[in-house]
């Protein structure tokens, strides 16, 4: 036996060495011939730009959360209402200081007592089947999106500007034609308040409001917006391809009226969830715009295409109030007092997110002194390791021994990093206080607090406008969806409702006064919300291209972006 | 034979039936819902519950989901990618997954063979302990951790292939997913390989095989690989079931839109029409991969044909 | 070959043989037979297994992570959970094999660090990776052994009964294990992710829930082939009853089967683990498991591989010596296989 083993295993070496051989070889020519299909495919693909402008110029951002809808009424995620206003435009657009200006309207009129809005739609406006933009669209799209059958998430957005009826039309309790808005002639819109708003024309830039053609749409039954064949659009960008968990392309539309001449001719969102190979991919040069996360902030912030942008997300935990032992107000001081905002925002996260300094994240709005929220306000919250052990000594003699508190988050990473120093934290500067954590994806952390099967709970919140109210109408104790702790507090209600709704909602100064001090007793006197930080965004953005535009409230803008 | 097949597909087909009800079940008692995003109101919700009819009792749901079934509609996606058929949105994933599940099944196969063969000729010797080695690291380290190696080192490194996943380069970009992903089976192979050839080759029928005077090649082949094989084919099916769980943190590293990605992003997201339909593919491919090696048992091995056939 | 056959079959006297070349050999020897000391079965067991080079080393190497698992957490000065947030990502330093030294730069005097030296560097927390890691390798061996022990009591008396009784019983039985193993263990496991709280147990309790079905399966083959053989026939003709067959008769004699299939699962249930921490249903932090640091340190895989390093080692060496040890252990109990 021993004799043959010998020769045969040379043969079986030689054999596996040729295997290996093969199995190269087989990969070397598949490249070959894919590379074949792809300069194929390239030409038949890009063949109109190419014939423009010589070298088709493609822009790739890379998204770690995929495209859920098309559909702007249904829609609820950031990249869902990047990507449609790439394609759809709004009455208003956003400029890069997040300033309102028109985009579809030419003009507009508001009334002296600020409840009209008259939109006059440029006469240029066009859906990409050719057919023009009429003040119908945005009537059929409103009334869509009012519409209590469509239970669309963002309904709600119509109260907050206050549309006549808009309430009583949502909640079912009149038809859709009620709501107050109305086609004046085919490129007059005008809409109705009840209360005046100011941060209305901002809004038009929001996905929600924007224009849908009826005719259409009813064209295409249960198909709308499911694919691209399936949609006619009225922005600078045209959706030329989707593929599902993949990419989705947009290519310029040639006929938009207020066509960008410098904007990318495609620009290709790509879904990756693993931020390494997308940045491996950025790093050799096939993706543009990517998203940093955990240590690779520390480890690409010296690369020339490292940037740091401040969201308008606000991760704070509403302690909840249902639960006996949270009630007393010693021991949330303590909470209060335990958290070291600045070492979560600078040394765990690193990624240009900042300490909370309230509930009102900076840069969000402008009062009427024109400045900003978080200036008048002050900052409210406060690090203070004496205090903390002071006040939970004080609840622990009230509560008749040491406390556990068991504290929820999702299971993102930042999320993890946070948790995990918040249990440390509050451990070190609670002597005696025990802190678990309950790690759960998000939907089921979202449920829970929902329905206040929690203790702590870090959450979020993103502004919906450029306004306190965004935050404020959260806390109200007849908000039942939102007030996950349920918090309860007449005085507060009171500030709250009489800013928004009653008696100084007319008047801007007194307003603002009002939504400060709300602030103030739910953070600094109750101290039933603890507010952590407000969320950054490390990204590295290639450093040839330009015109990306972040809005802390509202939708990131990519309409503009181009590459040198 | 084609009596016991018959039987066979029968009670697979039954067992898939309580699988997709005991699915049903286990989402039904699950925590959260598809719609419980932070700014929808309860009313809203119950408005949408009462659109895709999740507000009727268990039982007209499940019947539902089932009569639809069988005429291929599988409902629609609520979060992953709204109201768009869950047949059109799983089919392209479970191909491309199917796809590259293959290819890494086929060169784990070739390759543990080869070195099976090669450790058990040469048992005791270095290219025994190397062989062990490569096999031992196969099944030790993630295959997510060599995802990200090969994605590194080969894919940025060396740039000899593409990184990312993309539709317009798919055999190109195949290539790293498909190594990482055979990792597994390769050692698995190269394992139960090795120990059923040094079985074989140490048998009675294989030293009178010798005594006969058969070339070496020859014999190798013709008897002993045979007879290796056989137990091999048994473990086919626990090793594909090991592909598909790790095709799914694969697809994640290098962006693949499989149907192991769609599965994962559809529980996080209480995406119930998705779930149920994902992993109703992952049951059905399991017990069809199930059935197959039964059968190819049976066709391999005479006397499982014998024995099966007189019962 | 056909030459020296044709010759045994010659006439052996003649050829220049005479009487004188042979004599008589042992005469007045008393020949006794040689009485061998009887052996136990353990004991050859012990002596197949001692002799097996690689299932020793196994053995060994399993006892020093054990070892290590236990003591690692108290020598190293370090708490598994205590954050120092300026000691971030530092990497391995122990005086005279690793520097401190990452992409060349000493990154202990970068961040001013010079106090302590972290034997494998510490985590994106400023963690001590040396005692999570073997805090993590006690939490994940505990949730191996436990799981793989409850599967075997599930899985051995669930193969027995079903394998014993055959007929109906088997019937709905093998089509109740073949259903719950249709469904994916990943599917499984999220859901029960989302139920249960958070915790090793719960863990246990995933690990456990599909980990029996190969249990039974082995066990149930084992009894079919030896329910038919006499002494069972014997032990019921003597009139016992059914339960005392099972676990009297013939439990003991597939034990050692079921001991093997116990050694090749742990690993494996080590592994599912890992799996589950990376799809985010893992152990809660701040505890570690092999698995959550593999799938914590993979996240800087690109920009700190040792944090992911010293955990995919150790996992790897136990993988490898449980194989080794278990490989060791089946030729030991099973003389057949012995000549491997």
């Amino acid at each position: 036996m021993i004799n043959f083993k010998k020769p045969l295993s040379l043969a079986l070496a030689a054999m596996l060495l040729v295997g290996c051989g093969t199995s190269t070889d087989a990969g070397a020519p598949a490249e070959g011939t894919d590379a074949g299909t792809t300069d194929a495919a390239a030409p038949a693909d890009a063949g109109t730009e190419a014939a423009a402008t010589g070298a088709p110029e493609e822009v790739v951002v890379a998204f770690d959360a995929d495209l859920s809808t098309m559909d702007h009424h249904i829609a609820t995620d950031g990249n869902s209402f990047i990507m449609q206003s790439m394609c759809y435009s709004g009455l208003m657009s956003l400029t890069a200081n997040g300033q309102p200006t028109e985009e579809l309207a030419e003009s507009v009129d508001v009334s002296d007592d600020g409840l009209v809005y008259t939109f006059h739609i440029a006469p240029d406006a066009k859906w990409s089947n050719g057919t023009d933009v009429t003040a119908n669209d945005f009537v059929f799209a409103w009334q869509r999106l009012a519409d209590p059958d469509l239970a669309s998430e963002y309904a709600f957005i119509l109260e907050t500007i206050h549309v006549v009826n808009s309430s009583e039309v949502v909640a079912g309790e009149k038809p859709v034609e009620e709501l107050g808005i109305k086609a004046v002639d085919d490129k007059t819109f005008e809409v109705t308040l009840s209360l005046p708003c100011d941060f209305l024309l901002g809004l038009m830039a929001f996905p929600s409001f924007f224009p849908l053609n009826k005719e259409f749409f009813e064209s295409q039954g249960d198909q709308f917006a499911l694919g691209v064949d399936n949609m006619i659009y009225c922005g600078p960008y045209n959706m030329t391809d989707w593929k599902q968990g993949e990419s989705y392309t947009f290519t310029k539309n040639p006929d938009y009226f207020k066509n960008d001449p410098d904007a990318a001719e495609t620009v290709v969102f790509k879904f990756q969830q693993d931020t390494q190979t997308a940045v491996l991919d950025y790093q050799s040069g096939n993706i543009d715009v990517v998203k940093l996360q955990g240590e690779q902030v520390d480890m690409y912030k010296e690369d020339p295409g490292f940037t740091n942008r401040l969201q308008g997300y606000l991760w704070y935990i509403p302690v909840n109030l249902t639960v006996d032992k949270l009630q007393n107000l010693n021991l949330r001081k303590a909470l209060h007092y335990a958290i070291d905002r600045e070492t979560i925002a600078a040394n765990v996260l690193k990624d240009g997110s900042i300490a909370a300094e309230g509930e009102i994240p900076v840069e969000l709005a402008t009062g009427p002194d024109g400045k900003d929220f978080r200036e008048t306000a002050g900052k409210i919250t406060e690090y203070d390791p004496a205090k903390a052990e002071e006040f939970y000594k004080a609840a622990v003699e009230e509560l008749g021994g040491d406390v556990t508190l068991d504290l929820l988050y999702e299971d993102s990473e930042a999320s993890s990093a946070v948790a995990v120093n918040l249990q440390q934290q509050l451990q070190t500067n609670c002597p005696g206080l025990t802190v678990t954590l309950n790690q759960k994806p998000k939907k089921t952390r979202l449920e829970l607090m929902k329905t206040q099967q929690y203790e702590l709970g870090l959450t979020r919140w993103g502004p919906d406008y450029a306004d306190p109210q965004t935050y404020m109408d959260l806390f109200l104790s007849t908000n039942v969806s939102n007030n996950q702790g349920r918090y309860n507090s007449a005085v507060y209600d009171e500030l709250v409702l009489k800013a928004t709704q009653g008696e100084d909602a007319t008047d801007s100064a007194k307003r603002w006064a009002d939504l400060v001090e709300a602030e103030r007793v739910m953070v600094a006197e109750d101290f039933a919300v603890i507010p952590i930080y407000q969320n950054g965004g490390a990204m590295l953005i290639s450093t040839d291209i330009k015109n990306v535009n972040f809005h802390s409230a509202g939708v990131d803008d990519y309409r503009h972006i181009y590459a040198n | 034979m084609s009596k016991y097949i018959t039987k066979r597909v029968l009670v697979s087909l039954g067992t898939l039936i309580v699988i997709l009800f005991v699915l049903f079940l286990m989402l039904d008692k699950m925590p959260g819902s598809p719609f419980n995003d932070e700014k929808l109101t309860e009313a809203q919700k119950a408005l949408l519950y009462a659109k895709y009819g999740l507000d009727q009792p268990f039982f007209v749901r499940f019947a539902k989901y089932f009569i639809a079934m069988i005429k291929g509609d599988l409902g629609v996606s609520y979060v992953i990618s709204k109201n768009k058929a869950v047949a059109d949105l799983v089919a392209a994933p479970l191909w491309l997954s199917i796809r590259i599940g293959a290819r890494a099944m086929l060169l784990g196969t070739v390759l543990g063979l080869l070195l099976g063969i090669a450790a058990a000729l040469n048992h005791n010797t270095w290219i025994d302990t190397l062989c062990s080695f490569v096999s031992i690291i196969g099944v030790s380290v993630p295959s997510y951790v060599f995802a990200l190696l090969l994605a590194y080192y080969i894919g940025f490194v060396l740039k000899l292939t593409p990184i990312l996943f993309s539709s317009k380069n798919v055999a190109a970009s195949m290539i790293l997913p498909t190594i990482a992903l055979s990792m597994f089976p390769t050692a698995n192979i190269s394992r139960f390989t090795r120990s059923e050839m040094i079985d074989v080759l140490n048998s009675e029928y294989i030293l009178l095989v010798e005594a006969k005077g058969v070339r070496q090649g020859g014999l190798i082949f013709r008897h002993a690989l045979r007879n290796t094989l056989i137990p091999i084919i048994t473990i086919m099916g626990p090793i594909l079931v090991n592909l598909l769980t790790g095709s799914m943190v694969v697809e994640k590293v290098f962006g693949i839109p499989g149907i192991g990605m769609l599965m994962v992003q559809a529980i996080q997201n209480n995406d119930y029409n998705v779930v149920i339909a994902c992993a109703f593919v992952y049951s059905a491919m399991y017990i069809a991969m199930m059935l197959i090696v039964d059968i190819l048992y049976g066709v391999i091995d005479p006397r499982i044909r014998v024995a099966k056939g007189s019962a | 070959m056909s030459e020296i056959i044709k010759n045994t079959h010659e006439p052996v006297l003649g050829d220049g043989y005479s009487k004188e070349d042979f004599v008589f050999v042992q005469q007045g020897e008393r020949l006794n037979d040689k009485a061998y000391k009887a052996t136990s079965y353990w004991r050859d067991v012990w002596s197949h297994f001692s002799k097996n080079r690689g299932a020793l080393v196994g053995f060994v190497i399993i006892l020093i992570i054990i070892i290590f698992a236990i003591i690692g957490p108290m020598i190293s000065g370090h708490s598994y959970d205590t954050i120092i947030i300026e000691h971030q990502s530092l990497p391995p330093k122990i005086p005279g094999i690793f520097g401190g030294v990452e992409r060349g730069i000493d990154v202990y005097a970068q961040k001013g660090v010079t106090d302590v030296n972290y034997w494998f560097g510490t985590d994106y927390n400023g963690r001590d990776l040396f005692t999570r890691v073997w805090q993590g390798t006690r939490i994940s061996l505990l949730v191996a052994f436990v799981a793989v022990i409850i599967d075997i009591a599930i899985g051995m008396s669930y193969g027995l009964i079903s394998g014993y009784f055959g007929g109906k019983v088997d019937m709905v039985m093998q089509r109740f294990a073949e259903i719950l193993n249709g469904i994916p263990t990943l599917v499984i496991v999220t859901l029960l992710g989302l139920v249960l709280p958070s915790g090793i147990w719960s863990i246990i309790f995933a690990l456990m829930i599909t980990g029996w079905i190969g249990m039974a399966r082995i066990s149930r083959a084992e009894v079919l082939k030896l329910k038919e053989s006499e002494y069972i026939l014997a032990s019921k003709t003597l009139g016992a009853k059914d339960f005392a067959i099972i676990f009297k008769d013939i439990l003991p004699n597939i034990f050692g089967q079921l001991v093997i299939m116990a050694m090749f699962s742990i690993p494996n249930a080590i592994f599912t683990e890992a799996f589950l921490s990376f799809v985010g249903l893992g152990i809660q932090p701040p505890q570690a498991s092999l698995g959550s640091l593999i799938s914590d340190g993979y996240k800087s895989l690109t920009i700190h591989p040792y944090q992911i390093a010293t955990p995919v080692i150790v996992l790897a060496l136990l993988m490898l010596s449980f194989n080794l040890f278990a490989d060791g252990l089946r030729d030991a109990f099973d003389p057949s296989m012995k000549q491997m």
